[in-house]
This record gives C-alpha cells, sequence and structure tokens, in this order.
C-alpha cells in the first residue's frame, strides 16, 4: 500500500446495493402468512411424512360423498344425497385434522423460535394470529364445503335435465356453506386455543384429541345422568352436537327424532351463539398469549 | 505406555466416513484436537469415551478396549459439545447428581469442591435453565471434574465463554494435567490450544494431518519457507545484505522489520549474525513470524 | 438385597416428571373426575344412580382415557425428553449399567402414573355417599390403576426409546388400538387390550362386578399376558439402550 492511499483510507464499492424497490406493506405480510399457512395446514412445502396425515383426512371427508353420489348415480336414486348428515359423519375426522394440524400452524414457531423471526417485520402479533386463524378455517372449510360441493354437483348429474335441476337446488348453496363455516370456525378454534398453551407439537396433539375425547365422554355421561331442561342445555357442551344442531337449524330439517340433537328440541340460534361464543373464547385466549410477545 | 491408544480406528455413517483409518498416543497431559468443522473431532472423541464403536479397529484407554464395562467410567469424564443440562435442576443439584452417580461417598463435598473450582459457587442454587451459556459451560466441567479423573476429555469446551472465564478454566486445566490427568480438548479456536495444549493432534477430513508439539511439527514442515521478521539499526542495509545468501530467497521491508523468507532455517540462522557483522549492522530482534498454531494449521489444512 | 435400581437415576426422573408444565398435567388428569363428580352431585336427577355414574366415571374415562393418558405422558417423558433435550449422555458415561438406567426411569414412571390417577379414583369415591360403594370397590380400582399403569408405562417407555415421534404414536395406539379393540365384541380381541386389564382387575371382586360389570378377561390371561408384556418390552428397551450410541450432534 502506498504511502498515500494509508494515510487518506479508502472504502471500496463490493457492488453491495440496496433495496430500492418497493417494500409492500402490512396487509402483503399478512397474506403471505396466510398462504403460506394454509400450504402447511396441508403438509405443502415440507416433506414427505408431513403430507400423510392432511391427506389421508382430505380423502375420508371426501370418501362419503364419493360413495354416496356413485351409488345415486348407479341406482338413480337422489333422495341418497343429503347434506344435512355429510357433516356429522365427517365430525372424527375434523377433530382429528384439527388435532394434527394446529400444532403444525402455531406450536413449530414456538418450538423451533421462529415466532421472533415473524414479527420482527411489519407484522404484528395479532395480525399474525388472524392470519393463522384464517388459514386453519380456510383448510377445514376444504374438508366440509368441498365434499358437500361434491354432493351438490352429484345431484345435479343425477337429476334428469341439469338446469331445472340447478334452479330447484341452488338455495341449499346457502345453508352448506353456512354449516361449512360455522363448523370449520368451531374446530379451527378449538384446535389454535388448546394449541397454543403447548410447548412441543406432540403435546398440543394430544392436548386436542385429549379434548375430544374427554369432552365427548363427560357430556355423554351427564346427558345419561340428567333430566329434563338441564339435559337440553347439557347438548350445546358438546362439540360435534353443536355442529349437528346448527347444521340442521340452517337446513331447516327436523333432526331426526331418536338423535340427541333431535330429543334436546333447542331453538336453532343457541347452536349458532355457541359456536361464536367458542371462537370468540378462543380468540380471546391467542389474543392474549400473543399480546406479550409484541415486543 | 500411553493412556489412550487409537489402532487403525475408523468411524462411517453408511457413505460418509467421518473418522479415517486413525492411529495415534495419547499421554498424560493436556492434548488438543483441531481441526475445522467436520474433521470428526466430536466422532473420535465420542469413540474415546465409550459412547461410540469404531467401524474397524481398535480404541484402547488404560488398556482396554473404550466401549467397555461402565466401571471404566470411574476414571473418566466427558464434557460434550451439546450445551444441554436439565434445566430444572440447580448447579449445585447437577454437579451433586453427577457425583452421587459416580458411586462417591461424599458427594455433597465434592460438588462443593467442583463447583468452587469453576467459580460458580454464587449461582449455584439456581436453576440451570437461568444460566448464560458460559455458566452451563463450566456446570458441565464441574460435573466432569467432581470425581478426579485420569482422563477428561471436552468437546469444545470454551464455547461461549467469555475471555476472564476462559483463562480461568485453562488454569484449571493446567491444574489437572500437572496431577497427572490425560486431558484432551477439541477446538477449532487456535488461541485457545496455543497456550494451553502441549502436543496436538490435527484432523482434516477425518484423517490425522499431524500429531505432536506444533513446533515440532513446523520443523517437519521442510517444504515451506520459513518467515523471520528481523529488527535492525539499519533494515534497508540489511535487507540487501542478506539477500546475497544462497539461503534467503525473499526480502521484505515492513514497519515490524525486515520480514526474510528463507528455505533453509539452519544455514540462515548461522549467516545472519555473519551479514550483519560485516555490515556494521547490530541486531536488535529476530522473531520467527509463522511458528503459531494458525499457520501450521493453515498450511495443513490447505495441503 | 440391594434395588435393580439406580437411586440417583429414580432421583433425578422424578424431578423430571414435574418439570415444565408436566405438573399442570398432573393436576388436571387427577382432579378432572373430582370436578365432574362436583358436577354431578350438584346438577344430577335425584333418580340418577350414584353407582351407575361412577361405574361410568371410573370405566370409560378414568380407566378408559386418563390412565393411559397419563401412562403415556409420564412414560415418553423418561426417554424421549432426554434424547431429544440431549441431556441422556450425562446418564450413559457413568458408571451405572444401563440396564439399571432404564429400570429406575421405568418405575418412578410408573409409580408416578400410579400416584397421579389414584386422586382420580379416590376423591369421586369420597364425594360420592351411595352404600354400595364400598371400600372394596376403590381398593379393587385401585389394584386395576396398578396393573393398568406398570403396562402402559412399560410400553410407552419403550416406545420413547426407539421413535422421536415417540408421543404421537402412543397417542395414536391409546384412542385408536384401544378403543376399536375394548369396543369390538370379541372376547380375543379383549384379551391383547390394556385397557380391559386393568378393567378386568377392578371387576374382580365381588362388590365391584356389581357396580362395574362382570370382567370380560379371566385372571389368568392377565397374568400371563401381562408378564409377557412386561418382560419383553422392558427387555427391549433395556437391549436398545445398552446398544445405544451417541454420535455428532444427534
Amino acid at each position: 500500500m502506498t504511502e498515500a492511499a494509508r494515510a487518506e483510507g479508502t472504502i471500496y464499492d463490493l457492488g453491495y446495493q440496496r433495496y430500492k424497490g418497493q417494500r409492500l406493506g402490512r396487509g402483503n405480510a399478512i397474506r403471505t402468512l396466510f398462504g403460506y399457512s394454509f400450504r402447511t395446514a396441508f403438509g405443502l412445502g415440507r416433506g414427505e411424512r408431513a403430507k400423510l396425515a392432511p391427506f389421508a383426512i382430505v380423502l375420508f371427508c371426501f370418501m362419503p360423498a364419493v360413495v354416496r353420489v356413485g351409488v345415486a348415480m348407479a341406482t338413480g336414486q337422489v333422495a341418497l344425497i343429503n347434506y344435512a348428515q355429510h357433516l356429522e359423519f365427517t365430525a372424527f375426522w375434523l377433530a382429528l385434522y384439527a388435532a394434527s394440524q394446529a400444532p403444525e400452524l402455531i406450536v413449530t414457531d414456538r418450538q423451533f423460535g421462529t415466532l421472533a423471526l415473524y414479527l420482527s417485520r411489519p407484522l404484528r402479533a395479532t395480525d399474525y394470529m388472524v392470519a393463522k386463524f384464517c388459514a386453519l378455517t380456510a383448510a377445514l372449510l376444504i374438508l366440509t364445503l368441498g365434499p358437500q360441493l361434491f354432493l351438490f354437483s352429484g345431484k345435479l348429474l343425477v337429476a334428469e335435465e341439469l338446469f331445472p335441476a340447478f334452479r330447484a337446488e341452488w338455495r341449499t348453496l346457502l345453508p352448506i356453506a353456512g354449516g361449512s363455516i360455522g363448523a370449520s370456525l368451531l374446530f379451527a378454534s378449538i384446535g389454535l386455543a388448546l394449541s397454543s398453551l403447548a410447548s412441543k407439537r406432540n403435546y398440543a396433539n394430544a392436548a386436542v384429541i385429549g379434548f375430544f375425547l374427554l369432552t365427548s365422554a363427560i357430556v355423554a355421561m351427564f346427558y345419561s345422568i340428567t333430566s329434563g331442561d338441564l339435559r337440553r342445555y347439557v347438548v350445546l357442551a358438546h362439540p360435534v352436537w353443536v355442529m349437528n344442531g346448527f347444521v340442521n337449524w340452517l337446513f331447516d330439517v327436523e333432526a331426526r327424532r331418536r338423535s340427541v340433537v333431535g330429543r334436546a328440541d333447542l331453538p336453532g340460534e343457541y347452536y349458532l351463539y355457541v359456536i361464536l361464543g367458542v371462537c370468540a373464547i378462543a380468540m380471546t385466549a391467542l389474543f392474549l398469549q400473543y399480546r406479550n410477545r409484541d415486543e | 505406555m500411553s493412556v489412550i491408544e487409537l489402532r487403525r480406528a475408523s468411524r462411517w455413517y453408511g457413505n460418509v466416513v467421518a473418522v479415517n483409518d486413525m492411529s495415534c498416543e495419547v499421554g498424560p497431559g493436556i492434548t488438543g484436537v483441531l481441526g475445522p468443522n467436520g474433521a470428526g473431532k466430536t466422532t473420535v472423541l465420542h469413540m474415546i469415551a465409550g459412547l461410540l464403536s469404531p467401524s474397524s479397529g481398535e480404541v484402547i484407554v488404560n488398556g482396554q478396549k473404550a466401549l467397555g464395562t461402565p466401571e471404566t467410567y470411574r476414571t473418566l469424564a466427558l464434557v460434550p459439545e451439546r450445551e444441554a443440562v436439565h434445566g430444572f435442576l440447580t448447579g449445585f443439584e447437577f454437579v451433586r447428581m453427577s457425583a452421587r452417580l459416580q458411586g462417591l461417598a461424599d458427594a455433597t463435598g465434592a460438588a462443593r469442591r467442583a463447583i468452587a473450582l469453576v467459580d460458580l459457587e454464587s449461582a449455584q442454587h439456581r436453576k440451570v435453565a437461568t444460566y448464560s451459556k458460559g455458566m452451563r459451560q463450566r456446570v458441565k466441567i464441574a460435573g466432569a471434574l467432581v470425581h478426579s479423573p485420569r482422563v477428561l476429555i471436552l468437546d469444545e469446551p470454551f464455547n461461549g465463554m467469555d475471555p476472564r472465564q476462559r483463562l480461568h478454566m485453562m488454569e484449571v486445566l493446567r491444574q489437572a494435567a500437572s496431577e497427572g490427568c490425560t486431558v484432551m480438548i477439541s477446538s477449532h479456536i487456535l488461541e485457545e490450544l496455543n497456550d494451553l495444549a502441549d502436543s496436538v493432534l490435527v484432523m482434516v477430513a477425518g484423517r490425522l494431518a499431524a500429531s505432536g508439539h506444533f513446533r515440532e511439527i513446523r520443523k517437519l514442515m521442510t517444504d515451506r519457507p520459513h518467515t523471520f521478521t528481523v529488527r535492525s539499526s539499519d533494515d534497508r542495509l540489511l535487507a540487501a545484505s542478506i539477500m546475497r545468501d544462497a539461503s534467503v530467497f525473499g526480502v521484505e521491508l515492513g514497519d515490524a522489520g525486515v520480514v526474510v523468507r528463507t528455505s533453509d532455517r539452519g544455514a540462515f540462522t548461522r549467516n545472519l549474525p555473519r551479514t550483519a557483522r560485516d555490515a556494521g549492522i547490530s541486531l536488535r530482534e529476530i522473531l520467527p513470524t509463522d511458528e503459531s498454531l494458525e499457520s501450521v494449521f493453515t498450511y495443513l489444512v490447505n495441503r | 438385597m440391594e434395588l435393580p435400581i439406580n437411586r440417583t437415576v429414580a432421583w433425578l426422573t422424578w424431578r423430571q416428571m414435574f418439570a415444565q408444565r408436566r405438573i399442570w398435567v398432573a393436576a388436571g388428569i387427577a382432579l378432572l373426575p373430582a370436578v365432574v363428580t362436583v358436577l354431578f352431585r350438584a346438577v344430577a336427577d335425584p333418580s340418577a344412580e350414584q353407582t351407575g355414574f361412577f361405574a361410568v366415571l371410573q370405566r370409560e374415562i378414568v380407566l378408559g382415557t386418563l390412565l393411559p393418558l397419563a401412562a403415556l405422558v409420564f412414560g415418553t417423558t423418561a426417554f424421549a425428553g432426554e434424547a431429544e433435550d440431549g441431556t441422556l449422555v450425562y446418564l450413559l458415561v457413568k458408571p451405572v449399567h444401563r440396564w439399571r438406567v432404564v429400570t429406575s426411569k421405568y418405575a418412578v414412571a410408573a409409580l408416578t402414573t400410579v400416584l397421579v390417577i389414584a386422586p382420580a379414583v379416590l376423591v369421586p369415591w369420597l364425594l360420592l355417599d351411595d352404600a354400595a360403594l364400598t371400600f372394596g370397590i376403590a381398593r379393587s380400582l385401585l389394584a386395576g390403576v396398578a396393573v393398568g399403569a406398570v403396562l402402559y408405562t412399560a410400553m410407552f417407555v419403550l416406545v420413547g426409546l426407539l421413535s422421536k415421534r415417540a408421543f404421537t404414536l402412543g397417542l395414536l395406539y391409546v384412542i385408536g388400538f384401544e378403543n376399536v379393540l375394548s369396543r369390538s365384541g370379541a372376547v380375543g380381541a379383549k384379551s391383547l387390550s390394556i385397557r380391559e386389564f386393568a378393567t378386568s382387575i377392578a371387576q374382580s371382586t365381588g362388590d365391584a362386578a356389581v357396580v362395574l360389570g362382570a370382567p370380560a378377561v379371566p385372571l389368568d390371561t392377565i397374568r400371563n399376558a401381562g408378564a409377557v408384556i412386561l418382560v419383553v418390552t422392558l427387555g427391549i428397551a433395556i437391549w436398545k439402550l445398552a446398544r445405544y450410541q451417541l454420535a455428532e450432534r444427534v
């Protein structure tokens, strides 16, 4: 180095460039996180093992619909296609899905310490929570709405003429959508709220599964030992029964007399209130937990 | 007889060879195991500690196979690299547990002494989960020293320690070595081992690249020129004079003096004083500038 | 004769059982049936039979769900937690036989399971005052809990050593396999279900059979099958730990 250069000191331009392009804001961050979480809910973008559970459950959810449409097509008996009962069949799988995937969305970030990475972006903690919630609900919508739309189109295809059948049937799309949204919200809320308490994915899986197992068993037991008005209200504590009641109310269908929901004979709005209540509690719990992380 | 002996020891995992046909002997004193990340240092140390069996060859500790009975651990201790220690225990409880598992009669007393040795007395009754990384390293070392082992193996023990803690630990290890303990330390930070290790094992890509005292290794590296920095009363004149010497093939004037590169160490050291006296220059300082562990290491790694 | 365990390893495992948040899980499991019983006394019909409630509570909830869940939590903690956190090495480089490490951890895990489930049996029993619920029933229930804990914990300790996803596998076993087995009619199938073993032991005294139902599995079968399960699972666990090798960063 020459004497002159040593005296002055130079900084060489190695070509490092600052990013001068457009910086998309918070809204974009939320949307991106939503999209990413939605894909994670199906194991996309992860290894093969991560896809196993979600894909299997999707399969099991669609299967009753496919079978029914198939049989209807073969025998021509349209009456077999009954939307109101469908969700009831797949309730077990929906619960399993929530138990399996809610931890993937919420607990992996806690377990591996990547939550701080998210929050150091223009993403607030509440945004994070909202994005995750929407993602899991949307994923569950695929599981609830998808098969029912399949049933719907099956019904159309079986009919003799397409357009008149559509005109007759299109109104059922509203309760289909409503029921699916309600069920998705319910299971997503429960899954996320319980998962947020756990420090490892495994424990979160167990917590959600344990919750469903125990509430079913305990409420069923209480149902059998209570009577009168109290017995009717006990029905509101069981997640699957609540979902059934809600769906029946939307479809304006009398539940089967022998079923629990049928015998409870509660005004349909009650089920809606319970679902909204559960969502509200879950979101509050999540909000309280994640609010403190906004540092 | 050496305490630790590797006889053509190899270890592979499927297609990946972690340790490749390594043979060496380690005796009392401090031996450094040096090498870049992924060189196989941890694998070798775990084999010596009896946690891994060699895929071929033998690993002998104190005359017995390393992967032997649990009794061998009465005189051996390992400080693993992973910083995980049971978080729900206090430092004192962890060290005392270590002592109890060793079957010491006075576990509490031994634990107290070990904790005092690593200077952790003020924090010993706090849960390990609240410790800093350096403190966790120290509590692991305390757990290893509690039964005064004859063989002490440390895997990157100074990770996360600040300089003051490091110096203190080095003192502790020197003390242990002076009492006859065989200490093996692995590191990829050369400064740590420079002052500490009497001899080194240099590992590169699973093979043993060199072993012994690093100054001796340096002397053996004859195909690499030696460099000396000479300060004198007239550097420029000295540079011109010394250039005439056949053993010198490079001369550079720098701030610290004349930097001389020579291929023949012996001849240069004989000729330099004569050249200086003939030119009427007084020599003030002669420093070999590349006998540090770093230059040895760089050379070995890049070979 | 010296106990076939190592006291220090046992002490460590005991401390581990309740570390992190597990203490809350333990409390929840222990007290949930009590809460349910309190609710029962508050809201149930006067005509509702206490014995019927108690039977369903103990069979379905305590023995059927809480017992395997507790054994799962504490059994998998014994090993899976350590291997994952990287702290298992401290037990392996000590002059302690590896088989003792296994037995010590297992014993503490099984004991913890029993201690956590015992309140789930006793507190509801105390809260109910039906004359038919004698102490003998509570005692046989505890015996069933003990047998179930011993067997379930052995299985989950082994699973913890075998797989990182141990917990999920154990969970699938509990909800899937055992539920299917116990609901199926085949008697043969019932002989494979630990839940049925526990229940049958609980039902084995005269009083208990009246309240809880008749045992489905004969005592002999339980004794033999149970012994086999215990020996095989612990044997494999010991063998596995003896061969356990700690590589870099694993």
